[in-house]
């Protein structure tokens, strides 16, 4: 087997003697010129050889079936394809190899039974007998260990030998033994986490070396975009969340794990589905009207699709989110929201390593909502029929049966939910071929009935260095994900929601057990008497998503210092939805006729991208320099069809309908891009990053289909420089600043022509094709830009045990595409398109990492805070010249919107009512000039003081985007125990929280939450507004206003986990390696005004309507064990 | 071998930048620029058939609240909406929708009136004047709901190519009606009397009669009388009353004798279905009630305008149009719940419980029935001048004769007034819930009169009357909507609301 000395891709690496070594060299090959004869064992080993015409590779092979001997040699350096013959009896190996390479440009050397083959430095003497044979102490094998300062083990760690790619890995034990090539060496030391040390060897064999962990991690690679920097290299914002961070607690989603754990990265909740949807917002938000979500790149292919569920978090060994514009120009026009980049695990050196873990988790809903009972209910009823005149007869009776039962459709709709997590993964490598495999299996029962959610996911990563030019390495993931889902986050929808919503005097089974629903629609049964449980848990609705991810990748080695890279990849991903609504007759609930819905969402999206790659270092210089090309395409079809008619419900497929309607499209579009980018260093003091990117879309018109994003920044590590290089207080310190444009073109496609929609309509009863203008197309349509300004400093104090990052930041989004309002007359449902308008957002972000304690006992600490201004510069104005006004979505009955977004003000900035409390007695006459309002009717400010309640009344009052978001973590271990406690908290922002705009608003239709039962009356002048069913009171009762705007700021415990590794000495002489327990609590306490179930939630996407709560899947309260087990 | 490599290179480079120009050109699939579909003839149809399409939603919720529940024969119980008290204001939703689905319509009538120049040859020169026509009845239909309820509107005829083009001014009522006249009279000679059937001429489509019975209607509303019977001339006796009243709606008889023009639906999704059944059915049976028919007996409780001029009692004995009209089902009062079973009654004519899921009713609805166009030539003639047994009673007596109600003569209608009075009832029990009583309350003057006689039963309101006008043609005090509030800032050009918002 050939063991090739350069391992791997690297821009640095190619051997390179000094000229001192060359000496060396010269002296050894001497040597062994003469001492070839008299050595060990193996070197006397003799073979028989008869080949004719064959390359200089496969005579190396044929000695390598024959004997025991091991080539080891770089390319290069040996002309493998000269064609020789050997003819030999019983001859020593070296006598061969002599003989085949005399006179060329290869030497070889045998130690033990590895031969290295190497360039001939000089040719050999002509005569040798003048020159006195010298023998020279050959150091050629070092062994040693590599610990921690407290004496672990590190295993894993590399050991290179300076100045060559000649490099093993420590074992479990931390135990290493290398071959050296060269004498007097330096060992290169190295282990994630760690700072690098050099050890000269002096002249040793055997060296034990401590590494001191490196909080700053400046040796640390960072994935930036079509290739890795180190650390201490970026001259741009981008903060790295490690593996053991994200593995911390069981997530379902990577975003999830993402939560609190870097600064101005915030995450929040939407979606009625169990794996929830969630937003990713990174340094606040820009895009008025496009997508704020960044670009996830994941080994190196820009997902479209956003099921990231179907991304196993296990998989993952580290996510680098890219913020400035010096670290995102590289992705062009879609960096804009920033990239969160994705690296799953790859195998390393080593021997095979297998690892089993497993989580069990019970899940609890974490809040429920107060609701009434049903005691209050009738209070409410008879209240608020006789504030609207209507009969209250039925309702005066409290001993009537009817209101001697009160169902919690809270607790029938849920149960206690568990999640298992079953996680294999096995990794290895040799020096050519690296692999990481995993196979997972993740189920969950949701805590809403009816609902769970499994994963099934397998992945393989490989790669492997075909030769000294070509490393090839590909990465694939399949995941299929079932779901059983139920809708939600909606204004009356069926989820959660829909059991605050129904009436609790109403029974859910009957004596038999079987779901039930009242068969009247008299009083008392006015309003909400549906039994919540039945479209809950009678109609089927299942998601599956099926996913293929992965990409190929080829290094190609040109010349020395340059490369060429090409990475081809695809993300597959289709979700096929099925759902059955039966037949059902309970009570007053009647589907006379089932239907089926299936849908099929198929994406294809393609990259393919070649980078060439130089990198060069001279003198205190170096330099690297990158250009690239890339295509991407994406194709998205969407089919639906629902069929009704059927009157069985075993006759639950689409074939078995009578009646159908289908629905269908096809997207197609993509982005060619180049880009280039420059990195120089000086003296690793002054850094220099550009960047710049020209990307085609066809999301854009022909005129307007190239945008170019350029970036550059500066970097200065002041401690680098003499006067602080042996500061022992400042270990590093490093002044960043950049300016950049990016690009957003998250907009629909085709906006640039004039579509024409379907509008079909029907004759007799035939429906005919009809079409119309659908918008106004604007052939002029381009991205939106962003210019942001980010100034950074990095530092590690007190030997590193401190170390942070500050930025300050100011993104200004410009161009933004904005829907311009256009006259109802002209007859179009769209607005068009434009280009206007700005957005800023400046911020401060501020992480640290500090090791508090060091010893037996220690004690870490990561703390991150950022805050964030949003303001909408200017949006533009409207055809009466006015300054835009972009009002959010409306709010369902009272049909106003909360939100308003307007020059001056964060985007989507909250614009309502503001509740002043209720009109007491005596202030009859003003109210009644108000609104025609009475005595215990809601009372709202005059904000423009003209008497009557009118729109001129709303006015700013909060701001959906928190002002500080941020996390802190502390990690205390003492010996085989750790403890880790994680908080994130938000402050600064309130949340619209619908649930009491429909709940508390005293209008007995549906249930309404126990806040209400404190109504107005004249002997209760409380400031509750007083029930109503219809009329003035609950129109004003229903109103957008302050009443239902709430503080979402909040503190939240969110994990606090102890773990357990069982001593090692109990796995000596067994299979096991290492075995680890893990107990932890997630989500345990939040600390917050809102009375709602989660201040994280954040229920539409479009910011214009951020900050409104229709109750996402409720959140839980997790205590979750884990098992991991290595092998 | 290194060369090979950079070739290979070079070679990926070039593949890449030859596949960009693909990459970044994709043709639309499913989403066609209107320019290239309009192009040509079958593309015209379709835009035509586009131009029909706002009709369906406008027939649905927006004229039965604006024109229906506004007047004094339907009322809300709910209350949450305000068109049935007159109380709404410029930002109130169906002002906007109704105002947005007429000009929806205008508009494309606009574009393929445009389009059809570009077109070298139809296929025959009857199909190019039938395109030519339908365009322009649909657009005099948007533009005289759009005069009668917003009066003087921006009067857009050509197609909107960029989005200054939809900024116009208000026109005044006078030029509206002109341009509605100037369309409806070149309809006239375009249109057929009746289609053949196939593409682009199937059965649904407007007719030469519907375009002549539309211009009767708006000389009626002008109170142009002997131009109304000019106009109705041509259409006597091209169609008949159908025996059954019930075969009207119930989709039995789409486009049949009894028609004259119809919103065309059919299909199996909510945008080309009704549901205007679930409007009207009580929550019993899967509706919303929203609409009930005013009844007296409800002396004004529950909810508004529920009793005064009521409908249930315009109906005389023996009327066989009132059990199709309305229905009580026989349930529970879920108003008064000490009121005994079928105590309230609801609007039954568009009950449809065949199609399924219930609120997607294929039933055609009318716009034009063969009864409206009797009533309103008999309307004409008794204004031109009354003539004591003359046509106009045959007219009458035909519609009353097919109720099962006894004939009009002159002894029970002994002057024009009479007559005037006995032709207003009979549109009003004949085309109950059909959108019209609205306007021809509006019309003859007497909506402020009608409306504040239930306000006073049901206390504490008060008609708006400084929103009426003095119509500047009749000179009848009318009653305008608001434009919508958001077309002051999107039309810099509109500058003034209606008196009154």
């Amino acid at each position: 087997m050939k063991k090739l000395l350069h391992q791997e891709r690297s821009f640095h690496g190619i051997f390179k003697p000094s000229l001192k070594m060359k000496l060396s060299m010269l002296f050894m090959f001497t040597v062994l010129l003469t001492m070839q004869a008299n050595t060990s064992n193996a070197q006397r080993t003799k073979v028989t050889l008869n080949l004719n015409d064959i390359s200089v590779e496969r005579l190396i092979d044929e000695i390598e079936s024959k004997t025991d001997f091991h080539f080891v040699y770089q390319i290069k350096q040996v002309d493998l394809k000269r064609k020789v013959s050997v003819k030999a009896n019983q001859e020593l190996v070296t006598a061969i190899l002599d003989r085949i390479f005399t006179d060329t440009k290869t030497v070889h050397k045998v130690v033990d039974n590895q031969i290295f083959l190497k360039e001939r430095i000089a040719p050999p003497p002509p005569n040798n007998d003048k020159i006195a044979p010298v023998l020279i102490d050959l150091q050629t094998m070092v062994t040693g260990q590599v610990t921690d300062d407290k004496g672990t083990p590190l295993p894993g760690a590399n050991i290179v030998e300076k100045g060559t790619t000649n490099g093993v890995t420590a074992d479990f034990d931390g135990n290493f033994s290398i071959e050296l090539l060269g004498d007097n060496v330096t060992l290169v030391v190295s282990y994630i986490g760690f700072s690098t040390k050099e050890v000269p060897l002096n002249g040793q064999t055997n060296v034990n070396v401590q590494l001191l962990e490196s909080a700053a991690g400046l040796d640390e690679v960072v994935v930036v975009g079509y290739g890795v920097q180190k650390k201490s290299d970026i001259t741009g914002a981008v903060s790295n969340i490690s593996e053991e961070k994200l593995q911390s607690r069981p997530t379902a989603n990577f975003s999830d794990a993402l939560q609190g754990r870097s600064s101005g990265v915030q995450i929040r909740q939407s979606g009625g589905d169990l794996d929830g949807k969630f937003q990713i917002a990174i340094r606040g938000v820009g895009s008025v009207t496009g997508s704020n979500d960044p670009l996830i790149v994941v080994d190196g292919v820009p997902l479209i699709s956003a099921s990231f569920s179907t991304i196993n978090p296990k998989d993952i060994a580290s996510i680098d989110i890219l913020k400035d514009a010096s670290a995102t120009a590289i992705y062009g026009a879609r960096a804009a929201n920033g990239v969160v980049i994705i690296t799953t695990k790859k195998g390393k050196v080593g021997k095979p390593q297998l690892t089993y873990s497993s989580d069990l988790s019970v899940e609890h809903i974490s809040e429920r909502y107060d609701v009434m009972s049903t005691e209050q209910q009738r209070l409410l009823f008879v209240e608020a029929f006789k504030n609207s005149n209507r009969s209250t007869a039925v309702y005066d009776d409290p001993t009537n049966p009817v209101w001697q039962l009160d169902t919690d459709w809270q607790d029938l709709g849920t149960r206690t939910g568990i999640r298992q997590i079953h996680n294999i993964n096995y990794s290895g490598g040799t020096e050519n071929t690296q692999y990481s495999a995993s196979a997972s299996y993740q189920n969950r029962t949701g805590t809403l009935l009816n609902t769970d959610l499994k994963t099934y996911s397998l992945r393989t990563n490989l790669s492997t260095q075909v030769n000294d030019w070509l490393k090839i390495s590909t990465n694939i993931t399949g995941s299929y994900q079932p779901e059983n889902y139920s809708d939600g986050d909606n204004w009356g929808s069926t989820g959660f929601r829909g059991f605050a919503y129904q009436h609790s005097y109403t029974p859910a089974y009957d004596e038999n057990g079987e779901l039930t629903n009242i068969n009247t629609a008299s009083a008392p049964y006015f309003g909400a008497n549906q039994n919540p449980l039945v479209p809950l848990l009678l109609p089927t609705q299942e998601r599956n998503t099926t996913r293929l991810l992965g990409n190929f990748q080829a290094n190609i080695k040109l010349i020395d210092g340059l490369f060429l890279n090409t990475n081809v990849g695809g993300d597959l991903v289709r979700i096929e939805g099925y759902s059955y609504n039966p037949i059902y007759q309970i009570g007053r609930m009647i589907n006379n006729q089932g239907s089926v819905t299936v849908t099929n969402n198929n994406d294809t999206n393609w990259v393919a991208d070649a980078t060439l790659d130089y990198s060069k270092d001279f003198n205190k210089q170096s330099l690297k320099l990158l250009v690239g090309v890339s295509a991407q395409q994406f194709l998205l079809r969407r089919t639906a069809a629902s069929g009704t008619g059927t009157i069985d419900n075993s006759l639950n497929q689409l074939s078995n309908q009578t009646s159908f309607n289908s629905t269908g499209s096809n997207v197609k579009g993509g982005l060619a891009s180049s880009f280039a980018r420059l990195n120089y260093g000086y003296d690793n003091k002054y850094l220099l990053t550009a960047t710049v990117r020209r990307d085609g879309s066809s999301r854009f018109g022909p005129d307007k289909r190239y945008g170019t994003f350029p970036s550059a920044s500066v970097a200065w590590r002041v401690s680098q420089e003499n006067f602080l290089k042996n500061s022992t207080i400042l270990n590093d310190l490093k002044l960043r600043v950049s300016y950049g444009l990016t690009g957003n073109q998250n907009i629909g496609n085709f906006e640039f022509i004039t579509k024409a929609a379907p509008t079909p309509y029907v004759y007799g009863n035939t429906v005919v094709v009809g079409n119309s203008a659908s918008n106004i197309g604007n052939p002029s349509l381009q991205w939106e830009a962003n210019k942001q300004l980010d100034i950074g400093i990095d530092f590690a104090l007190f030997k590193s045990r401190v170390s942070g990052t500050i930025d300050y930041y100011d993104k200004k989004s410009e161009d933004l595409l904005i829907q311009n309002p256009i006259p109802l007359t002209a007859g179009v449902p769209n607005a068009p398109i434009v280009n206007i308008g700005s957005v800023q957002n400046s911020g401060i972000e501020f992480a640290i990492s500090s090791r508090n304690l060091v010893g037996n006992f220690t004690w870490t600490t990561d703390f991150n805070i950022a805050y964030n201004k949003n303001e909408v510069l200017d949006i533009g104005t409207n055809s009466a010249g006015e300054p835009l006004e972009i009002p959010g979505q409306n709010i369902p009955l009272s049909n106003l919107p909360s939100n308003l977004t307007v020059a001056g003000n964060p985007v989507g900035a909250f614009n309502m009512y503001i509740y002043d409390g209720v009109w007491q007695l005596g202030e009859e006459a003003e109210a009644a000039t108000w609104f025609n309002a009475v005595p215990g009717d809601p009372r709202y400010k005059d904000i423009n003081e003209n008497g009557v309640l009118d729109a001129g009344d709303r006015t700013f009052v909060g701001n959906p985007h928190p002002k500080l978001i941020g996390g802190l973590d502390n990690t205390f271990s003492y010996k085989n125990l750790s403890l880790s406690v994680f908080m994130n908290f938000a402050t600064g922002n309130e949340l619209y929280n619908t649930a009491r705009n429909l709940f508390s608003r005293g209008v007995p239709f549906v249930q309404n939450f126990a806040e209400a039962s404190d109504f107005w009356t004249p002997d209760n002048p409380s400031e509750v507004p007083r029930p109503s069913q219809g009329g003035t009171t609950t129109t004003l009762a229903t109103l957008v206003s302050t009443r239902f705007l709430e503080d979402a700021s909040f503190l939240r415990l969110k994990n606090v986990a102890l773990t357990y590794d069982l001593p090692s000495k109990i796995f000596d002489n067994s299979f096991i390696e290492s075995a680890q327990f893990t107990f932890s609590g997630t989500n345990l306490l939040t600390f917050t005004k809102y009375t709602g179930l989660d201040p994280e939630a954040s229920s539409r996407e479009s910011l214009l309507s951020a900050g409104i709560d229709y109750t996402p899947y409720p959140n839980t309260r997790q205590y979750n064990l884990g098992v991991k087990v290595s092998f | 071998m290194k060369n090979y490599i950079k070739y290979i290179g070079l070679l990926l480079i070039g593949v890449y930048s030859i596949s960009c120009s693909n990459i970044l050109d994709p043709e639309p699939e499913g989403q066609v620029a209107l320019e290239q579909l309009l192009s040509t003839e079958e593309g015209l149809i379709t835009g035509v058939n586009g131009v029909y399409e706002p009709l369906q939603p406008i027939f649905q919720n927006t004229m039965v609240q604006l024109a229906g529940r506004s007047s004094d024969d339907g009322w809300t119980w709910r209350k949450e909406t305000e068109s049935d008290i007159f109380n709404i204001d410029e930002s109130f939703g169906l002002i906007q929708t109704t105002w947005q689905n007429h000009y929806q319509g205008i508009t494309r009538a606009n574009t393929v009136l445009e389009r059809m120049s570009t077109i070298d040859e139809f296929s025959s020169a009857e199909m190019k004047s039938l395109i030519e026509g339908q365009c322009k009845f649909m657009r005099a239909f948007y533009y005289f709901h759009l005069v009668r309820f917003y009066g003087g509107v921006p009067l857009i005829i050509e197609e909107i190519k960029i989005p200054s083009d939809a900024e116009l001014p208000r026109s005044s009522i006078e030029e509206v009606y002109a341009q509605i006249k100037l369309d409806l009279n070149e309809a006239i000679t375009l249109l057929p009397t009746a289609y053949t059937g196939g593409s682009g001429k199937e059965e649904g489509r407007a007719t030469k009669y519907a375009a002549m019975a539309l211009l009767a209607t708006v000389n009626l509303e002008l109170e142009e009388w002997s131009a109304a019977v000019t106009n109705t001339e041509d259409i006597i006796g091209k169609g008949r009353l159908l025996e059954n009243y019930a075969d009207n709606f119930n989709g039995s008889n789409e486009n049949g004798p009894g028609s004259i023009f119809e919103v065309q639906y059919g299909g199996e999704t909510g945008a080309t279905t009704t549901n205007l059944r679930n409007t009207f059915a009580p929550e019993a049976m899967q509706g919303g009630a929203a609409t009930l028919p005013t009844d007296d007996r409800l002396n004004g409780e529950g909810g508004s305008l529920s009793s005064g001029n009521g409908i249930v009692q315009e109906y005389e004995d023996g009327d066989n149009r009132f059990e199709v009209t309305l229905a009580d089902y026989g349930i529970d009062n879920f108003l008064f719940p000490d009121q005994p079973k079928g105590s309230l009654l609801f609007v039954n004519k568009y009950l449809n419980e065949v199609d399924q899921p219930p609120g997607q009713s294929t039933w055609n609805y009318p716009i034009i029935r063969y009864a409206d166009v009797l009533l309103m030539r008999a309307e004409a003639l008794n204004e031109v001048g009354y003539i004591s047994g003359g046509e106009a009673f045959g007219l009458l007596n035909e519609i009353r004769l097919n109720a099962g109600l006894p004939a009009h003569d002159a002894t029970t209608l002994t002057s024009q007034e009479a007559f005037r009075m006995a032709i207003r009832k009979e549109r009003r029990v004949e085309m109950a819930f059909e959108t019209k009583r609205y306007f021809d309350l509006n019309r003859w003057g007497i909506l402020e009169e009608r409306i504040q006689f239930q306000m006073d039963i049901k206390g504490e309101l008060t008609f708006p009357s400084n929103r009426l006008i003095s119509h500047p043609i009749t000179g009848k005090p009318y009653f305008l909507y608001p434009i919508p509030l958001v077309e002051f800032s999107n039309n810099a050009n509109i500058q003034e609301q209606n008196p009154g918002y």
